[in-house]
C-alpha cells in the first residue's frame, strides 16, 4: 500500500513537469501550426542562469524568477530572431528551422560553456523528505505538483477571462480573422512564446532538481517528453497537452512499478509502444477536437 | 509580402501627415488597384469611392473580385498597383490591426465566427485589446441591435443555427465601433426569412449613419438597400452607377455575366 502511495506521488511530480512542457509546446503549435523543437533547449537556458547565478551568491529566491524569466526571454527571442523569417514559409522549412535552431543553441553553449556537465548547486531543502503515514515523500515533489496546479489554474484563467487569453485562443483557431479584430499578431505570438517559455522555465527548476546538473544537451529528453505528451493530448488541444503529460507519466511510473529489474532499461521503449498503440486508434490524439496539422497544411 | 521596391514606392507615394490627401469628400477611394494572391492577379485596376453615411454595393459572380476587394481594402491580400486612400490617409500596405485600428471592419465571407469562443467571447475579441474599456457599453449595444444573441450569450459560436451566426458576425465586427463596415457575402447559404433579417439590418447599421460596402451576389435584393453599386467582373469593375438607374436598366445582368455594357454610365 505504501509503495502504491509512493507511485501514486512519483507519478503527480513527474506528470507536473510533463504537463508543463507539453503545455508550452502546445501553445506555440496551435497557435501558428510550429512545432519548436528548441523547446527542451529553455529548460538548459534555465540551467545555465542558475549555474551562473549561484556563482555570482545570488539568493535561490532570486535565482528561481530571474532563471523563469530567462527561459521566457530566451523564448522571445527565438521567436524574433528564427521563426519570425519563416513566418508563412512551407511547414518543412519551419521544421527544418525548429531542428536547426536546437542544433545552433547546442552549439553555442558548447562553445561557451563546454561539454562537461555543471553542477547547480540547488537548496538544500529540495533533497528534502518527511513521512506521512509510513510514506516518504520527497518535499519537492509535493512542490512540483503545487506549483503546476497552480501555474495550470493561472493559465486556464488567463486563457477564459483575459481580453489577450482569449484572444489567444480566437487566434489558435483562426489567426487571420483574429487580426481582422485589430489584435496584434506580432504581439499575440511574443505573448505565446513568452508564456511557453515561463512554463519551460518553471518546468526546468523541477527537472533539473534531480539529477543538479546541466549540460548543452540537457534539453533534448525535456523536449521529447514535452512533444510525446503533447501528442499523445493532440497536438492543438492545450488541455490534451496538460493531460498527455500525466498519460506519459503515469505510462513511464508504472512501467517502473511493474517491470523485472532487467528490463528497466527498456521502460522507453515500452512506453513508446503503448504510445503508438494509443496514436494508432486515435492518430489525432486524445483530446483533439480538429486536425490543426491538415487545417494548416 | 510585398517586395522591397513596392514598399520604397508606396512610402515614397505616400503624402506627408499634415498634407491631407485631396480624395474630396470621399470617405474611401480606391485608386487603380491591383491586388493579387502570390502571381495570380484578383484584381485589375479597380476604382471605388465610397462617401460617408453611403451603401455601396459591390455585386459579381463567383470569382469577380468582390471578396478580393474587400480583402485589399483591409491589408489581407498584397496591393501590387495603385493605392487606398481613407479618411485621407495612404493605406495601401499597412496590416490588417492597424487598417481596423483607423475604423474599418470586415465581416468575412462564411462569418468565420470562432466555434470554440462563446458568444460573448467572440465580441469580446471583436472589441480588440485596446477596446476593452469601452467593451461593456458596446456589448450592450451589440445586444439591442442583435437581440437574438442575448440569450446565447454563453453558447459556443460553432453550435449557432447559421442566421445567428451571421448575425454574431456583424455584431463581432461592429464591437470596434468602425466608421466603415465591409460586408462580404452576409446573405450567403441562408434561409430566405434570415436573408430578410439581414437586409433589415444593414438598413439599421444605414440609419445609424455607418458606411457599408456590401459585397452580394444577390443583385435585386442588394439594390434596394444601397445607394450605388459597382458590378465586377474577372477582376475588373465592369460598370457601376446609382442604384435606381441600375434596377430599371438591364444592364447589371449582362455585366455580370461579363458581356459588356453599351451604355453604361
Amino acid at each position: 500500500m505504501t509503495e502504491v502511495a509512493q507511485y501514486v506521488i512519483n507519478w503527480l511530480a513527474l506528470g507536473s513537469i510533463y504537463a508543463l512542457l507539453a503545455l508550452g509546446i502546445a501553445i506555440v503549435f496551435s497557435l501558428l501550426g510550429l512545432i519548436n523543437f528548441a523547446h527542451g533547449e529553455l529548460v538548459t537556458v534555465g540551467g545555465y542562469t542558475m549555474v551562473v547565478l549561484a556563482i555570482w551568491d545570488v539568493p535561490w529566491a532570486l535565482i528561481i524568477p530571474l532563471s523563469i524569466a530567462a527561459a521566457a526571454v530566451a523564448a522571445v527571442l527565438m521567436e524574433r530572431v528564427a521563426y519570425r523569417p519563416l513566418r508563412g514559409a512551407h511547414v518543412a522549412t519551419t521544421l527544418l528551422g525548429s531542428l536547426a535552431l536546437s542544433v545552433v543553441i547546442q552549439n553555442l553553449f558548447l562553445m561557451f560553456a563546454g561539454a562537461r556537465p555543471e553542477a547547480i548547486p540547488f537548496p538544500s531543502w529540495t533533497q528534502d523528505t518527511f513521512e506521512v503515514a509510513g510514506i516518504v515523500i520527497r518535499t519537492l515533489d509535493v512542490l512540483t505538483f503545487a506549483t503546476t496546479v497552480v501555474l495550470l489554474s493561472a493559465v486556464l484563467l488567463f486563457l477564459r477571462r483575459s481580453a489577450r487569453g482569449i484572444a489567444l485562443r480566437a487566434a489558435a483557431e483562426n489567426f487571420d480573422v483574429t487580426r481582422l479584430m485589430g489584435v496584434r499578431a506580432n504581439a499575440l505570438i511574443r505573448g505565446a512564446f513568452a508564456l511557453s517559455g515561463l512554463l519551460a522555465g518553471v518546468a526546468a527548476f523541477f527537472f533539473l532538481a534531480t539529477a543538479a546538473l546541466v549540460s548543452p544537451t540537457t534539453g533534448f529528453v525535456p523536449l521529447l517528453k514535452g512533444f510525446i505528451a503533447a501528442v499523445i493530448g493532440g497536438l492543438g488541444s492545450l488541455s490534451g497537452a496538460v493531460l498527455g503529460g500525466f498519460v506519459l507519466a503515469g505510462l513511464e511510473v508504472s512501467f517502473q512499478a511493474t517491470l523485472p529489474e532487467g528490463a528497466s532499461p527498456f521502460i522507453d521503449a515500452f512506453v513508446f509502444g503503448i504510445v503508438i498503440i494509443v496514436l494508432f486508434i486515435r492518430p489525432h490524439g486524445l483530446r483533439a477536437e480538429r486536425s490543426a496539422l491538415v487545417e494548416r497544411a | 509580402m510585398p517586395s522591397i521596391l513596392t514598399q520604397l514606392k508606396r512610402w515614397s507615394s505616400r503624402r506627408p501627415p499634415d498634407g491631407r490627401e485631396p480624395s474630396g469628400d470621399a470617405l474611401i477611394h480606391l485608386e487603380a488597384i491591383t491586388a493579387r494572391y502570390g502571381s495570380t492577379v484578383a484584381v485589375r485596376d479597380v476604382d471605388l469611392t465610397v462617401k460617408p453615411g453611403e451603401v455601396v454595393a459591390i455585386l459579381g459572380a463567383n470569382g469577380a473580385g468582390k471578396t478580393s476587394t474587400l480583402k485589399a481594402i483591409v491589408g489581407m491580400i498584397d496591393v501590387s498597383g495603385g493605392r487606398i486612400v481613407y479618411a485621407g490617409e495612404d493605406i495601401t500596405g499597412l496590416s490588417p490591426e492597424r487598417i481596423v485600428e483607423r475604423g474599418i471592419s470586415l465581416t468575412p465571407e462564411g462569418r468565420e465566427v470562432f466555434g470554440s469562443l462563446t458568444t460573448r467571447e467572440n465580441l469580446r475579441v471583436g472589441a480588440g485589446i485596446n477596446g476593452q474599456r469601452e467593451y461593456p457599453q458596446r456589448l450592450e449595444e451589440a445586444l439591442t441591435l442583435f437581440p437574438v444573441l442575448q440569450d446565447k450569450l454563453d453558447v459556443f459560436g460553432g453550435l449557432l443555427s447559421g442566421g445567428e451566426q451571421q448575425q454574431l458576425a456583424i455584431a463581432r465586427s461592429l464591437m470596434s465601433d468602425p466608421e466603415l463596415l465591409l460586408l462580404d457575402e452576409p446573405s450567403l447559404g441562408l434561409a430566405p426569412i434570415v436573408v430578410e433579417r439581414v437586409f433589415e439590418l444593414i438598413e439599421q447599421l444605414r440609419a445609424r449613419g455607418t458606411t457599408l460596402i456590401l459585397a452580394e451576389q444577390n443583385v435585386e435584393r442588394a439594390l434596394r438597400v444601397a445607394d450605388r453599386a459597382y458590378v465586377f467582373s474577372t477582376g475588373r469593375v465592369e460598370l457601376e452607377g446609382e442604384s435606381a438607374e441600375l434596377r430599371e436598366t438591364g444592364d447589371v445582368e449582362r455585366a455580370f455575366l461579363g458581356l459588356g455594357v453599351e451604355n453604361g454610365s
